[in-house]
């Protein structure tokens, strides 16, 4: 568990649910908000930008199926945010619609909090699986920045300016990276990092 | 073969008609040999006679005018060829007699003839002395009895001849016109057989028309509209005992297995129909019990939910929790288990209900508790909600099943606080018209549409407007069947996006 707080949306119209299911990802790390209908969650969604959305079905006004069509066509570049469904819908023909509107996982009431971290995890590549390679390779944080900036198209002197660094250490932090990564240019470095998801531009 | 069989009058009509016809050529044949021997008798008596009378005639005249070229003679060489022509003459009139004689003659005929005959005789003798006095020479007697006794003899001679001639004439004529006669009859006759046969077949023709080809084209008829699926006619010749009756037996047996098929398959129709109409109730059924379930299902899950949260942080933060927490902890999960509680009594008493093994105990009870208690215990389960009581002249009891009037009252209260936006008041209020006591539940949630305001109380019914709603589509059912046992009524009033109003009406006992 490390790194910046990651920002969970949690729309649910029970508030005991709701908060319980808060209460238990902010101990493990997370920032969480609550939204108490569909309409509340669209907007909590576009304003806040979350990083994960939970989402429970059955709601009035506007049901879980329907916010994630309303994001859909409302917000398409919202489309990598991993969207879960946590419902006590438990029948086949839910979870088929569910999983067809592309939501990245359908979790059922109860819930095991443990399992329920473990898919967040997951989702947000903290998965023991995720995270292999970018410990086998071993990038520092100024080797990251320095390749970030490179992916976004900026030169060495202006790497530099930004960092607050010489010319020559920028060089010689993205050489260690070309290195690690086992690639001889920049250019191949910034593509390897960013398809292994180490930077994200 | 029955003597009434048409094949038997077709027999008989052609044996008619054979037999006719050989009758006809009988009579003709009789009438053709009638007129064939009249024109015989003509033929051979009368034409004969009259030719050989003729010759006669002639050579009567050729006699005498020989006789008086003898008296002019005066060479031996015209005596001798006179005599010679007198001689022939003589020849030919004993030859024509000889003809006449061989003819058989009628009496009057024959008497006739003779008397010509011995006058003829008389005048051959006179002429034969002309002719001797003319030879010797003594030409002036002969001359003179040329003139007299011969004259005499064959003008009597002739005019008996011709007597004869004229009455055979007149028998000829009377032959022949009886032989037209003849003839005349026997066409009649064979012209009336010919008429007669004609009639007779004219007869046998619409006979067979009548009897025969009417029936079968009005039987080839019925086959037609039988075919165009027509069965309201009547087969007439029904009852006739011939080939005709027959067919019209097994048109009739077609026509009653017409009308039979044509009813089963209206009927397999109507079943059809029914058993689609039926089919299609029970997918809707079985699919609203399916929802049901699912519903069911869905309102178990989240107070267990709540339970197995609380639960799971329990033991997450055992190291470091506080007693308020842990009495707030236990609090929230009675409260969940409380739902479910509520929710089990409930669809048991649903089930109850519908399954028809309710144990209906009613007693007197009072209205004003049973109404008071539903409101707390929502008050209890549902944090915030608002409700509003309103009670007057609540009689004292009612005769009812307190445990089902309970859930009645509650499912309303329920209902009302599940479709209205949280905060918003729900108004109870309960008071007596005469005979009756009356409970409504108001609310000012989403309300029904108005399309499914009739359907509202069918089993397993959820409003379109109520999806996100959790809600098993049950909890009107079973305050309809409620009321309905209690002999009551029960209805809604609602306007959609308003809020809607439910009124109980309960009859109170007057005894």
């Amino acid at each position: 568990m490390v790194s910046p707080s990651q920002h969970i949306l949690c729309i649910e119209d029970d508030a005991e649910t709701a908060a319980l299911i808060a209460e238990d990802l902010q101990d493990r790390g997370y920032v969480v908000s609550t939204a108490a209908d569909g309409h509340e969650g669209v907007s909590a969604i576009l304003k806040t930008n979350p990083d994960l959305v939970l989402c429970d079905i059955n709601m009035p006004g506007m049901d879980g199926f329907e916010v994630m069509r309303c994001l859909i066509s409302l917000s398409p570049q919202h489309e990598a945010v991993p969207f879960i469904f946590l419902t006590a819908r438990t029948d086949r023909d839910s979870e088929l619609a569910g999983r067809r509107l592309g939501a990245d996982d359908y979790v059922t009431k109860p819930v095991d909090f443990e399992i329920l971290a473990a898919i967040i995890n997951a989702r947000l590549g903290r998965g023991a699986r995720n995270e292999v390679w970018s410990r086998q390779v071993a990038l520092n944080e100024r080797e990251l920045e320095c390749l970030t900036w490179s992916a976004r198209g900026k030169t060495s002197p202006e790497i530099a300016t930004i960092l607050g660094l010489s010319k020559r250490t920028v060089n010689f932090h993205v050489e260690n990276a070309c290195r690690k990564l086992n690639v001889s240019t920049r250019t191949e470095a910034v593509v390897k990092a960013t398809s292994g998801r180490l930077i994200n531009p | 073969m029955h003597p009434h069989s048409i094949r038997v009058r077709l027999y008989s009509v052609s044996a008619l008609i054979f037999l006719l016809v050989i009758g006809l050529g009988v009579l003709g044949f009789a009438r053709l040999s009638d007129v064939n021997l009249a024109s015989e008798g003509i033929r051979n008596h009368w034409l004969r006679d009259t030719r050989i009378l003729g010759d006669l005639s002639n050579y009567m005249s050729d006699y005498r005018t020989a006789e008086a070229t003898y008296l002019l003679s005066s060479t031996p060489l015209e005596f001798a060829a006179s005599a010679k022509e007198i001689a022939t003459l003589q020849a030919a009139v004993s030859g024509s007699q000889r003809a006449y004689e061989e003819i058989a003659q009628d009496p009057s005929d024959a008497a006739l003839y003779a008397g010509f005959s011995s006058q003829w005789r008389a005048y051959q003798a006179v002429a034969g002395r002309v002719v001797a006095s003319a030879r010797e020479g003594r030409t002036a007697e002969a001359i003179s009895l040329y003139n007299t006794d011969s004259r005499r003899a064959f003008d009597s001679s002739s005019d008996l001849l011709s007597r004869l001639t004229d009455q055979t004439v007149v028998k000829t004529r009377r032959d022949s016109e009886q032989a037209a006669e003849t003839y005349r009859h026997a066409r009649t006759i064979v012209m009336m057989a010919m008429l007669l046969v004609a009639g007779l077949l004219l007869g046998v023709v619409i006979y067979i028309s009548r009897s025969i080809l009417g029936p079968l084209l009005e039987l080839v008829n019925n086959m037609h509209r039988l075919a165009d699926h027509q069965t309201d006619f009547t087969i007439s010749s029904i009852g006739r005992n011939d080939e005709i009756g027959e067919m019209a037996r097994a048109v009739a047996v077609f026509r009653d297995n017409a009308v039979a098929l044509m009813t089963s398959q209206r009927r397999l129709i109507e079943q059809a129909a029914a058993l689609e109409a039926g089919l299609e109730n029970e997918r809707k059924l079985t699919a609203r019990q399916r929802d049901f379930v699912s519903m069911t299902s869905h309102e178990f899950r989240t107070p267990l939910t709540i339970i197995d949260a609380h639960a799971q942080r329990l033991i997450k933060t055992c190291d470091r929790l506080e007693s308020a927490d842990v009495a707030e902890r236990g609090a929230s999960i009675r409260g969940a288990v409380q739902r479910i509680t509520n929710l089990m009594d409930s669809l048991l008493g649903a089930s109850r209900v519908l399954d028809g093994e309710a144990v209906f105990h009613p007693c007197d009870c009072e209205p004003g508790g049973l109404i008071r208690d539903a409101c707390q215990v929502h008050r209890d389960a549902t944090r915030g909600v608002v409700i509003v009581e309103e009670f007057s002249h609540l009689p004292s009891a009612i005769n009812g099943d307190p445990k089902l009037l309970f859930h009645a009252f509650s499912n309303l209260i329920s209902n009302a606080i599940k479709y209205s936006s949280p905060g918003s008041p729900i108004e109870v209020s309960a008071g007596a018209e005469p005979g009756w006591l009356v409970m409504q539940v108001r609310d000012h949630g989403i309300g029904i549409p108005a399309r499914e305001r009739d359907r509202l109380f069918e089993r397993f019914f959820r409003g379109s407007n109520a999806t996100g709603i959790a809600g098993t589509g049950v909890g009107l059912h079973l305050v309809a069947m409620v009321v309905a046992l209690h002999q009551g009524e029960v209805f809604a009033e609602s306007l959609e996006g308003v809020g809607s109003r439910f009124v109980i009406r309960l009859p109170l006992k007057t005894a």
